[in-house]
C-alpha cells in the first residue's frame, strides 16, 4: 500500500512540482494551495505525511500546524514545513508548534525525498 | 558510478553466437555485471531509459539498425556512457568513422580478450569525466549561487583578481559608484575604489593584508570618489578565495555606502563636542557624580572655586569635600536625589578648597543617571562665599542698628527723602503712643503731627538745612500724640547726601516737655519778679532825726494798711520790725548814721503789716547832714519785696529739681553775664558759683565749639528769641562735653530785655550713641542700597520698608513703587501660598534660606530669586520684620534650561537621526529577506524541476522534459521581472531614468492589462472601458506599462476573493486619466502615509507576497510623466486608483 503525503503549497509552479517529484517517489499525492484547503481535504484522507508552506493566503502554516497538532486524528501524523522564509526566524516556532521537521526552499529534490523518507519511515 | 556494483551493460547484437562470446570473456575475467542484449533501434531506444546501461557494447552492423544509428541516439538523448563497438570488420576507414562518431573504443572480434581491459578502460574514463563535469558543474553552480545573491544584495559586491584588479562588480556597486564594472577597468585602478586621498594609507594596508594572505578576511571604512565626484563613505567587508595550493585568487568584497550613517555619526560626535565644550566654558562649575557620589566629572570652573583639578577629584566621594559639619545633611541630600530621579534639589553646602579653607557653595543638583547622554548625577553651582558673608555683615549691622536703638528712649525716624520713605523705631509708640498700625511711612504723617504754630518753622528750617546741604538739622516744636495732646520734641537729625541731593535723613525725636515746662515757668517767675519790682508803689518816708519823727507818703497805707497822716514817732516803724531784724537794723542805722562819712542806707528785712503778718522790704535811705557832718534828716523808700523774694526761692527750688535731673541752670542779665548758676553747673563745669558769676557762658567753650551755632544762638539771643541748639561746651579742665541749651529770653512789663534762663542738659551720652546710630545706619543703607544682590524688607504686616537698588533694577518697580506695598504681590501667584508660609516661618522665627521664589517683574516677566531671610527684632526681642537678601536666579535658570533643552534637542535630532537611519537598515534588511523570499520560491520550483529531470530522465518522455524545461524557464522569467523591479526602484530613486516618448495604441493597454490577468491564472474578470476621444497618444511607453502592471497585479493579489477589476482610460489632448478599481481587501488609513515609500506593505497584507515596490515604481513613473496619484480605498470592500497623466505632443 503506497503512503499518502498531503502537499500544502500556494504558489501553484512549485506545488505542482512536488507533487510530480513525489509521485514518482512512488507517493500517494494529494495538494491543497492553503491551510483551509487542506483542513477540508483532510476530512477526507488519512495522509502519512504533510508537507506545508508556511506564508499562504486565508490560512497560514503556523495556524495549519496549529489545526492538526489540536485534532486528535491527526496529531501524531508527521509535518514538514518546506518554507522559503529564514530558518533562523521560523524553524524553532513551527518545531514548537508540533512540526516535525523543516526544509528550507530552494532545496534539492534529493535532500526533499530524503527527508520525506525519513519522516514517512520514522512513522 | 561504482565499480563494486554490478556493470550493467546494454549489448546491441543479433547474433547469439557472439553474444555468448562476449558473455564467456567477461565471465572469464571475473567481472560482476548484468546485460540486456537488444537488437534493434526501438528495443535500444526503450533499455536505453528503462535499463539505464552503464556501457554500450555494439556491434557494427545489424539487419534493421547499426553502431551509428545507435551512437546518434545516445547523442540526441545526451547520454554519455561509454561505447564499445565490437565488430569483425578489419577495415579500419569503419573503425575510423563509428570512433568519429562517438564511439569510445572498438575491439575485433577475433581478439575479444582485449574486451574486458576495454570495458574498465572506458568505465574509468567515464567515471574521472562525470566527476570532473559534475565538479564543473557543482562549482558553477555555486559560482552563480553567490553571484546571484550578490548582484541581488542592497550591499555592492565586487570581485578582484589577486592584483586587486576588478574584476567585476556588481549593479548596486554601480550605483554606489556610478562607474561601470568597463569603466572602472578601462581607469585602470588598482585597490579599493577611488580612494579619497586622506584615507589612501588604510587602504593600502587593508589591500596588503589580504593578498599577503595575512588574514582571510577584514574588514574597514574609507571615503571614496564617485564618478559624478562626491565624496562617499565605504564600508567593506572582504575575504580572500583561495586555490587548492593556499594561493590567493579573487578577493570578493561586499560595499555598502554609510555616508548617511557616517554623517549621522558625525553629527553626533559635533553635539556632544559642542555639548562638552559648552559645559566647559560657563562659569557654573559641573560635576557629575555616580550613585555612591564618586566624581566621575567635573568642568574646569571648578578647578577655579575649589583649587582642585579634575585628577585630583577623580573617582573621590563628593561627600569627602563637604565641611564636616553639614555631612550629614549632605548626606540626606543625596538620598533624596537619588530617590527622586530628574527632580532638580537646590543646596548650599560649604565645600573643602585645596587651601584647607571651605568655600561656599550654592547650587541645584539633579539625578540624571537614568538619562543616556549623562548617566550621572549632576549638580552645577556656584560660589556664594560673597553672598553669604555679605549677609552675615547685613545680620550683623541690622542688629547693632537695632540694639543701639533699642539703647535709647528717643523716637529714631528713618527717612528714604528720595522715595518719600519713612520708618520708625518703636519711641513712637513709647513717646507719643502711636501702635504699629499707625504709623504711616509717608513724611506727611510726620507732618500732620506738627502744632499749627511750629508747621511752618519747622518745615522752613528744614528746608533751609537742605538748601545749605547741612548735615545736621536740629529743631524745637510740639508734636501731637495719639491722645490729643502735644509733646515738646526736640528733634535732631543726620542728614546723608548724594550728589549734592538729600537722600536719607536718619533722626531722633526726644522728649523734652519736662524741660521746656520748667524753662518756661522759670522764665514767667522772673518775669513776675520784674513787674512786682517795677510796678509796687513805695511807701516814702522822711526822718526828722532831731525830732526823731517820721512822715510817711501814702505808700504807708497801700503797702502795710498803716494810717499815718502826721509824723508819728520812730518807735512806730521800729516796732514793725520782726524781732528776728530789728536789732540789725537799728545797729546798722545807728553806724551809718553817726558815720559823718556815709549818707546812704539800705536794709532788708521782715515788716508787719496792720493785718499782723509780715512781708519782706527793703528799705533804702539818703542821709541828710548839716556843716558839722552831723544827720539831721534821712529821706528814703520802703520798697514790699516779697513776691520777689518768695520768687527767688521759687527759683532756687526749680534749680535744686533741675540739678537733681543734671539739668543746669545758669541765669544771666541781658548783657549774658551770669549772674546765678545751679549746682550741676558746678558739678559739670568746675566753676564755681563765685567764680562763675560775672563771667559769660562763652568761657564754656572751646576749639571744637561749632563757631557756627554759637553764632546762631547769639543771633536768636540778640533778637530776644527762645534758642535751643546742641553744643560742644568744655569744663575748667579742658574735657569736652555735649550739652543742649534751651535758652528764654525774660522781658520785663516795659518788654525790656532783662535776662536769659538757660536750662542745659548734658547730652554727651546720647550724642555718642547718636554719632554711633548714624554711622551704623549710613553703612547700612550704602550696604543695602549699593549691595550687588537684590535686598528688600518686609514689615510685621508684610508691607515691603527696604528695596534697593538691585531689587529695583530686577524687578523694575523702583523704590517709591515698591514701599509700603505688600511683599507677596510681587510674587508669582502660583506660589503665594509657599511664600506665605516662608515669611511666616521667618516671623516665628525658624532660619529661612535659600527660597527659589519666583517674582513677577513691573513688565510681567518672571524672575527667580533664591532668597534667605533674617528677621527683625526691637528691644524686647519681638519680631518687627525680616530683611531678605536675594540672589537673581532667573538667568541660571534660563541657562539651565537653555542647556537642559540644548541637550534635549540635541537627543531628539540624534534620535531622530539614528532612527531614520534605524528605518533604513530596517527597511532595507525586511526588503533583503522579502525579496529573498521572493526569489527563492521561483528557486525552489526550478531547483525541483531540474531534480526532477536528473532523477528520473529514464523513467520519463521527452515531453514531460520539455515541460519542465518550460517551467524552469517561467520562473527565470519571473525572477528576471523581480529583479528589474528592484533595479528599476534603485534607478529612479538615482535619478537614472530618462522620460522616452512614442506613439502609443490606447487598446495596447487594455491588451497588457488582460496578459497580466490572464498570467496570474486567477478568476478575475477584467472590465476594460474606453472612453478615449483618441485613439493613440504620445508617452513613455515602459513607464506606463510599469504602472498598468503593476496597478493591475496588486488588484489581482490583493482581492484573493477573485471578483471584477475594473480599468477605465479616458483620455483627450491634454490628459490621460486611467482608473483600476478592485474588489479586495482595500488599504488601512495608517498605511496611507508610507504607501509609495519603498519597501514599505499595508498592514493587512497577511501572507499575500510581494516587496513593497510596486507602488513606489507607480509612484516614481508618474512623477516621471508629471502625473500625480490618488486613491479611494475602503477597508475589506476595494480600492480605486486614479492616475492622471498630462499629454505633450510636440
Amino acid at each position: 500500500m503506497p503512503k499518502q503525503i498531503l502537499i500544502v503549497e500556494d504558489t501553484a509552479d512549485l506545488r505542482h512540482n512536488i507533487v510530480e517529484v513525489l509521485s514518482m517517489e512512488g507517493f500517494t499525492v494529494s495538494d491543497s494551495a492553503n491551510g483551509e484547503e487542506a483542513l477540508v481535504l483532510l476530512e477526507t484522507i488519512n495522509p502519512d505525511l504533510i508537507i506545508t508552506d508556511l506564508l499562504m493566503p486565508k490560512m497560514n502554516g503556523f495556524d495549519l500546524i496549529q489545526n492538526i497538532r489540536q485534532n486528535i486524528q491527526w496529531k501524531n501524523i508527521p509535518i514538514l514545513v518546506f518554507s522559503a522564509t529564514p530558518p533562523i526566524e521560523n524553524e524553532k516556532r513551527v518545531l514548537e508548534l508540533g512540526a516535525n521537521s523543516y526544509l528550507k526552499k530552494p532545496s534539492t529534490l534529493e535532500a526533499l525525498v530524503d527527508v520525506v523518507n525519513k519522516l514517512i519511515e520514522h512513522e | 558510478m561504482n565499480m563494486k556494483q554490478r556493470l550493467k551493460i546494454l549489448h546491441l547484437e543479433d547474433l547469439p553466437t557472439d553474444v555468448e562470446l562476449v558473455d564467456r570473456e567477461l565471465k572469464k575475467s571475473g567481472m560482476q555485471y548484468e546485460s540486456v542484449v537488444v537488437s534493434n533501434e526501438q528495443d535500444f531506444s526503450r533499455e536505453l531509459l528503462r535499463f539505464s546501461p552503464d556501457i554500450v557494447l555494439s556491434d557494427h552492423s545489424l539487419p534493421t539498425f547499426n553502431s551509428f544509428g545507435a551512437l546518434k541516439i545516445l547523442r540526441e538523448q545526451q547520454i554519455k556512457i561509454p561505447f564499445i563497438l565490437i565488430t569483425s570488420t578489419t577495415s579500419e576507414e569503419v573503425s575510423v568513422q563509428v570512433m568519429k562518431e562517438g564511439a569510445w573504443d572498438y575491439i575485433l572480434k577475433d581478439r575479444m580478450q582485449r574486451l574486458p581491459s576495454a570495458i574498465e578502460q572506458a568505465i574509468d574514463k567515464y567515471n574521472v569525466r562525470q566527476a570532473k563535469k559534475k565538479t564543473e558543474s557543482d562549482l558553477e553552480a555555486a559560482h552563480h549561487k553567490l553571484l546571484f545573491h550578490f548582484e541581488n544584495s542592497p550591499l555592492g559586491f565586487v570581485e578582484w583578481d589577486n592584483h586587486f584588479n576588478v574584476k567585476h562588480w556588481s549593479p548596486r556597486a554601480e550605483e554606489i559608484f556610478g562607474w561601470t564594472t568597463q569603466e572602472y577597468q578601462d581607469l585602470q585602478i588598482q585597490g579599493f575604489n577611488a580612494v579619497y586621498e586622506d584615507d589612501y594609507p588604510i587602504a593600502v594596508q587593508k589591500a596588503l593584508e589580504l593578498t599577503s594572505g595575512g588574514v582571510s578576511s577584514n574588514h574597514f571604512l574609507n571615503r571614496a570618489n564617485t564618478k559624478s565626484g562626491k565624496v562617499i563613505w565605504c564600508e567593506w567587508f572582504n575575504s580572500v578565495q583561495k586555490n587548492s595550493d593556499g594561493e590567493v585568487m579573487t578577493i570578493m568584497s561586499l560595499v555598502s555606502d554609510v555616508t548617511e550613517k557616517k554623517h549621522a555619526e558625525e553629527k553626533l560626535a559635533a553635539n556632544e563636542k559642542r555639548f562638552r565644550s559648552l559645559i566647559e566654558n560657563i562659569s557654573d562649575a559641573i560635576v557629575v557624580s555616580d550613585a555612591d557620589s564618586n566624581i566621575l566629572y567635573q568642568s574646569p570652573s571648578v578647578e577655579r572655586i575649589l583649587g582642585y583639578s579634575e585628577e585630583e577629584r577623580l573617582n573621590k566621594s563628593l561627600k569627602s569635600f563637604i565641611h564636616p559639619d553639614y555631612s550629614k545633611q549632605y548626606a540626606e541630600l543625596f538620598q533624596s536625589v537619588l530617590k527622586n530621579a530628574g527632580q532638580p534639589h537646590p543646596f548650599e553646602f560649604p565645600f573643602l578648597h585645596k587651601k584647607g579653607s571651605y568655600v561656599w557653595l550654592e547650587g541645584i543638583t539633579t539625578n540624571l543617571l537614568n538619562d543616556l547622554s549623562v548617566n550621572g548625577v549632576i549638580a552645577n553651582y556656584r560660589d556664594v562665599t560673597q553672598r553669604k558673608m555679605l549677609n552675615k555683615i547685613l545680620q550683623e549691622y541690622n542688629d547693632r542698628h537695632e540694639i543701639v536703638s533699642r539703647a535709647t528712649n528717643d523716637a529714631i525716624w528713618d527717612w528714604d527723602i528720595e522715595n518719600d520713605f519713612e520708618i520708625w523705631n518703636h519711641g513712637t509708640q513709647t513717646i507719643f503712643g502711636y501702635n504699629e498700625r499707625e504709623v504711616g511711612s509717608s513724611r506727611n504723617w510726620w507732618k500732620e503731627k506738627l502744632h499749627p504754630m511750629d508747621y511752618e518753622r519747622v518745615n522752613q528750617e528744614l528746608e533751609e538745612s537742605f538748601k545749605r546741604k547741612t548735615e545736621n538739622w536740629i529743631s524745637q516744636y510740639q508734636y501731637l500724640c495719639a491722645n490729643g495732646n502735644y509733646k515738646y520734641v526736640l528733634d535732631r537729625a543726620f542728614i546723608l547726601y548724594r550728589e549734592d541731593k538729600p537722600v536719607r535723613m536718619i533722626g531722633a525725636m526726644q522728649d523734652i516737655t519736662e524741660q521746656v515746662v520748667a524753662a518756661q515757668e522759670l522764665r514767667s517767675l522772673n518775669e513776675r519778679y520784674e513787674i512786682v519790682l517795677d510796678t509796687t508803689g513805695d511807701a516814702i518816708w522822711d526822718w526828722d532825726l532831731l525830732s526823731n519823727e517820721i512822715t510817711w507818703g501814702e505808700g504807708l497805707f497801700k503797702l502795710f494798711g498803716y494810717q499815718a497822716k502826721a509824723a508819728i514817732r520812730s518807735s512806730f516803724w521800729f516796732d514793725k520790725i520782726h524781732n528776728d531784724d530789728r536789732k540789725r537794723v537799728e545797729q546798722l542805722i545807728l553806724e551809718v548814721v553817726s558815720n559823718s562819712r556815709q549818707f546812704k542806707w539800705e536794709d532788708e528785712y521782715q515788716f508787719r503789716k496792720s493785718d499782723g503778718t509780715y512781708s519782706f522790704v527793703h528799705n533804702r535811705g539818703k542821709i541828710v547832714r548839716n556843716k558839722e557832718g552831723k544827720a539831721t534828716r534821712m529821706v528814703g523808700s520802703i520798697q514790699d519785696i516779697t513776691e520777689r523774694k518768695l520768687a527767688l526761692e521759687e527759683i532756687e527750688k526749680l534749680s535744686l529739681v533741675a540739678s537733681k535731673t543734671d539739668n543746669i541752670v545758669i541765669i544771666t542779665d541781658a548783657e549774658k553775664r551770669i549772674e546765678w548758676v545751679n549746682e550741676s553747673f558746678v558739678k559739670r563745669t568746675g566753676y564755681t558759683s563765685k567764680e562763675a558769676i560775672g563771667l559769660t557762658p562763652r568761657i564754656l567753650q572751646g576749639p571744637e565749639t561749632d563757631p557756627y551755632i554759637v553764632s546762631r544762638i547769639q543771633k536768636h539771643l540778640e533778637a530776644g528769641q527762645p534758642v535751643i541748639e546742641e553744643i560742644l561746651n568744655y569744663s575748667k579742665n579742658g574735657s569736652k562735653y555735649w550739652l543742649r541749651l534751651n535758652i528764654n529770653p525774660v522781658f520785663n512789663n516795659k518788654g525790656e530785655l532783662t535776662k536769659f534762663i538757660a536750662v542745659e542738659t548734658d547730652i554727651t551720652h546720647q550724642k555718642e550713641y547718636e554719632a554711633n546710630i548714624v554711622a551704623i545706619a549710613r553703612e547700612l543703607t550704602e550696604l543695602i542700597e549699593h549691595a550687588n544682590v537684590p535686598i528688600f524688607g518686609v514689615d510685621r504686616n508684610g508691607y515691603i520698608n527696604e528695596w534697593n537698588k538691585t531689587t529695583a533694577a530686577i524687578s523694575e518697580y523702583n523704590k517709591n513703587e515698591a514701599l509700603g506695598k505688600k511683599w507677596i504681590n510681587f510674587i508669582d501667584p502660583t506660589v503665594h501660598k509657599k511664600a506665605s508660609q516662608i515669611i511666616e516661618n521667618a516671623f516665628a522665627g525658624k532660619q529661612s534660606v535659600n527660597f527659589e521664589l519666583p517674582f513677577v517683574s513691573k513688565s510681567g516677566k518672571q524672575f527667580i530669586l533664591v532668597i534667605s531671610i533674617s528677621t527683625r527684632r526691637d528691644r524686647n526681642k519681638n519680631i518687627i520684620g525680616a530683611l531678605c537678601v536675594g540672589q537673581d536666579l532667573t538667568e541660571v535658570i534660563q541657562y539651565r534650561q537653555g542647556l537642559e533643552n540644548l541637550v534635549q534637542e540635541r537627543t531628539l535630532e540624534l534620535n531622530q537621526a539614528l532612527k531614520k537611519e534605524k528605518e533604513l537598515v530596517e527597511l532595507k534588511s525586511k526588503f533583503v529577506s522579502t525579496a529573498s523570499h521572493e526569489f527563492r520560491t521561483p528557486l525552489s520550483t526550478i531547483s525541483l524541476a531540474t531534480g526532477f529531470i536528473r532523477r528520473y530522465k529514464q523513467q520519463i518522455v521527452p515531453e514531460e522534459i520539455d515541460k519542465k524545461l518550460d517551467n524552469i524557464e517561467k520562473q527565470v522569467n519571473q525572477m528576471v521581472y523581480l529583479l528589474d523591479d528592484v533595479l528599476l526602484v534603485g534607478k529612479a530613486e538615482a535619478g537614472k531614468i530618462l522620460v522616452n516618448r512614442s506613439e502609443i495604441e490606447i487598446e495596447t493597454f487594455k491588451t497588457l492589462a488582460a496578459e497580466v490577468i490572464e498570467s496570474k491564472r486567477t478568476k478575475h474578470r477584467l472590465h476594460f472601458s474606453n472612453e478615449c476621444t483618441v485613439s493613440s497618444i504620445m508617452t513613455d511607453e515602459k513607464l506606463v506599462r510599469n504602472i498598468i502592471i503593476n496597478l493591475i497585479t496588486n488588484a489581482v493579489k490583493f482581492s484573493p476573493e477573485a471578483g471584477k477589476i475594473e480599468m477605465n482610460i479616458s483620455c483627450d489632448l491634454h490628459e490621460l486619466i486611467l482608473t483600476i478599481k478592485d474588489q479586495g481587501i482595500g488599504i488601512p488609513e495608517k498605511d496611507l502615509k508610507n504607501l509609495f515609500t519603498s519597501f514599505s506593505r499595508g498592514s493587512n497584507v497577511g501572507t499575500i507576497e510581494g516587496t513593497g515596490l510596486g507602488l513606489s515604481i507607480v509612484k516614481k513613473a508618474v512623477d516621471l510623466l508629471n502625473g500625480t496619484i490618488e486613491l479611494k480605498s475602503i477597508l475589506g470592500k476595494g480600492t480605486e486608483f486614479k492616475v492622471t497623466l498630462p499629454l505633450e505632443y510636440a
